[in-house]
């Protein structure tokens, strides 16, 4: 390796660093943005962790605090479905920074169990609601915010946005995946290909991550052939460990990785590669 | 120009086809000149390049063939070969880029990863990829000379874009012998892929159209194991058939894809989507 000047080059302490930044998670208290909001915490930012749930939030929110003395951290509701909603939490979110976001993650998900056969117009527009078009909103009404800090957007998306779902590994009844899911989940893997570009400009950087198989744990417990399935299905023979989200949205979140935009880094133990 | 109401005729049209005494060869030989094109059969093996011609003239009547024997790998047999057919047919209006080596010793050529010699990798590649080159990059020059376009389609596979389940290799002979995918198969018909593209993006204002055709498993000569494991990963629950490739081909040869270029078909009963 050779620099012009040594000195001048970042260190990865630095580049990792999220030190002064201010993240917005929603979703943040769950499965998988609980352990984003975690891995943020770890790196010195300010997290503000929003759910439908405020309850549940500021419980892992005062967790967090524990694990993370010197952390400030804030719980607050969002109901993003619903656009009065996310005006308020990101009037919040200005509130509390004085202006101004560093990052914003989309974790937040719900969703009815469903086949092909069963679902509804009305459980498809619930599902493509939250799952895609909360997070076109919340993206829309945060940008004012991300323009003051060239902040960067993380999406979570899932295999099934570029992948099918192998549907032997479902028994339509415990195990479901609604076609809701992917075509919401596909959307959100375009929609920031489509940010990147157009926020570009802007400084603001906008990637994905596709995670594999991360069954909750209750699942788990109660269906341990369905889990054994899933493991058969990957190259690494094995379901994700929550904590295994941590790298890759620390990467995608930090000036570490600064030079990424548009990505859609699977994180998935090789699941869509055979 | 392709008679109006069918543009899948190759009336007036040459074809060159390397690989064309081959398992899959045959047909695509037979499918060109079923609709209409003159074909040169290319085939590494002068006596499977002739019994090709042979059962397509009997196949087709009026079928117009030239077998010639050519090693795609060596470039003045390549240009040797292109002369030939231009002597003989006037012209070369579609290549079809099908040739690929198990090499002489299937022994060596299903040897594992970690004791596979170099010698038989490059032997691999030298027919893979390098023949494709060398006949794309001939049979291209006379495409340009000629100044009315052409279409160019490439033999790759899903190992080209998934990597293979070693799993069902588990208790799997093809002719009674133990088989696997080699990585050299794999990395060479990435490499397929790859060339397609950048020849599509090369050639694009010429009018020459550059396609990839990726086969999934197509029944030859396999053993029941290895049958129902594969077609256990496939959504349609089967290999292919050698036929299922010749209207992929055809759709990609003729007119009826007039506006594709650069772009991979993937006929593989579903594989790589899940």
């Amino acid at each position: 390796m050779q620099y012009s000047n040594p000195e001048s080059v970042p260190r990865l302490a630095d580049l990792f660093s999220l030190k002064g930044r201010t993240a917005l998670v929603v979703g943040g208290s769950g499965l998988l943005g609980g352990e984003i909001s975690y891995a943020f915490a770890e790196l010195g930012a300010e997290v503000i962790v929003a759910s439908r749930n405020e309850a549940r939030c500021g419980e892992f929110v005062s967790t967090l605090r524990q694990q993370f003395p010197g952390v400030t951290a804030h719980a607050l509701g969002v109901d993003i479905t619903s656009p009065a909603s996310i005006n308020t939490l990101l009037e919040q979110v200005g509130e509390i920074t004085g202006g101004g976001l560093d990052i914003l993650v989309n974790s937040g998900w719900s969703g009815r169990k469903n086949t092909f056969e069963s679902i509804s117009d009305e459980d498809w527009n619930n599902d493509i609601e939250v799952c895609l078009n909360g997070v076109f909103r919340t993206i829309k009404a945060a940008v004012p915010l991300l323009k003051e800090r060239r902040g960067n957007i993380l999406t979570i998306a899932s295999m099934y946005g570029h992948v099918a779902p192998d549907y032997r590994m479902y028994d339509s009844e415990r195990f479901a995946n609604p076609p809701s899911y992917g075509a919401a989940k596909a959307g959100v893997i375009q929609l920031t290909k489509y940010l990147s570009s157009f926020l570009s400009p802007h400084g603001i950087r906008a990637n994905c991550i596709s995670p594999g198989p991360f069954p909750f744990e209750s699942t788990q417990k109660e269906n341990p052939d369905f889990i054994a399935r899933l493991a058969a299905k990957n190259p690494l023979n094995r379901i994700g460990r929550p904590h295994e989200l941590k790298g890759a949205a620390v990467l995608l979140c930090t000036d570490a990785g600064a030079y990424m935009t548009g990505q859609n880094l699977c994180v998935d133990g090789g699941w869509a590669v055979w | 120009m392709a008679q109006l109401g069918n543009p899948f005729d190759l009336t007036g049209r040459t074809a060159v086809v390397t690989g064309g005494g081959g398992i899959l060869g045959r047909g695509f030989c037979q499918v060109l000149a079923a609709h209409g094109a003159r074909v040169a059969v290319l085939d590494l093996d002068a006596q499977a390049a002739s019994a090709s011609a042979e059962a397509v003239r009997e196949a087709v009547t009026g079928a117009e063939l030239l077998a010639l024997p050519c090693n795609v790998a060596d470039p003045e047999q390549v240009s040797e070969a292109v002369v030939r057919v231009v002597e003989r047919f006037g012209g070369i209006d579609i290549l079809h880029n099908n040739a690929a080596t198990k090499t002489g010793d299937l022994k060596e050529f299903f040897e594992p990863l970690e004791t596979y010699k170099l010698s038989t990798w490059r032997e691999v590649m030298s027919v893979n990829i390098d023949g494709m080159f060398l006949m794309a990059q001939a049979v291209g020059r006379q495409m340009l000379a000629q100044g009315r376009g052409g279409s160019i389609v490439q033999t790759a596979s899903i190992y080209g874009v998934v990597a293979p389940d070693q799993r069902i290799y588990d208790g799997s002979l093809y002719l009674g012998r133990q088989i696997n995918t080699p990585a050299v198969y794999a990395a060479s018909k990435a490499a397929v892929v790859g060339l397609t593209k950048y020849l599509a993006a090369y050639w694009g204002d010429k009018g020459i159209r550059v396609n990839t055709l990726t086969p999934g498993g197509v029944e030859s000569g396999q053993n029941d194991v290895f049958s129902q494991r594969y077609s256990a990963r496939v959504p349609l629950g089967r290999m292919a058939q050698a036929g299922e490739m010749e209207s992929a081909l055809l759709f990609l040869a003729s007119g009826a894809s007039s506006y594709v270029t650069g772009q991979n078909l993937i006929v593989d009963g579903g594989l790589t989507c899940w």
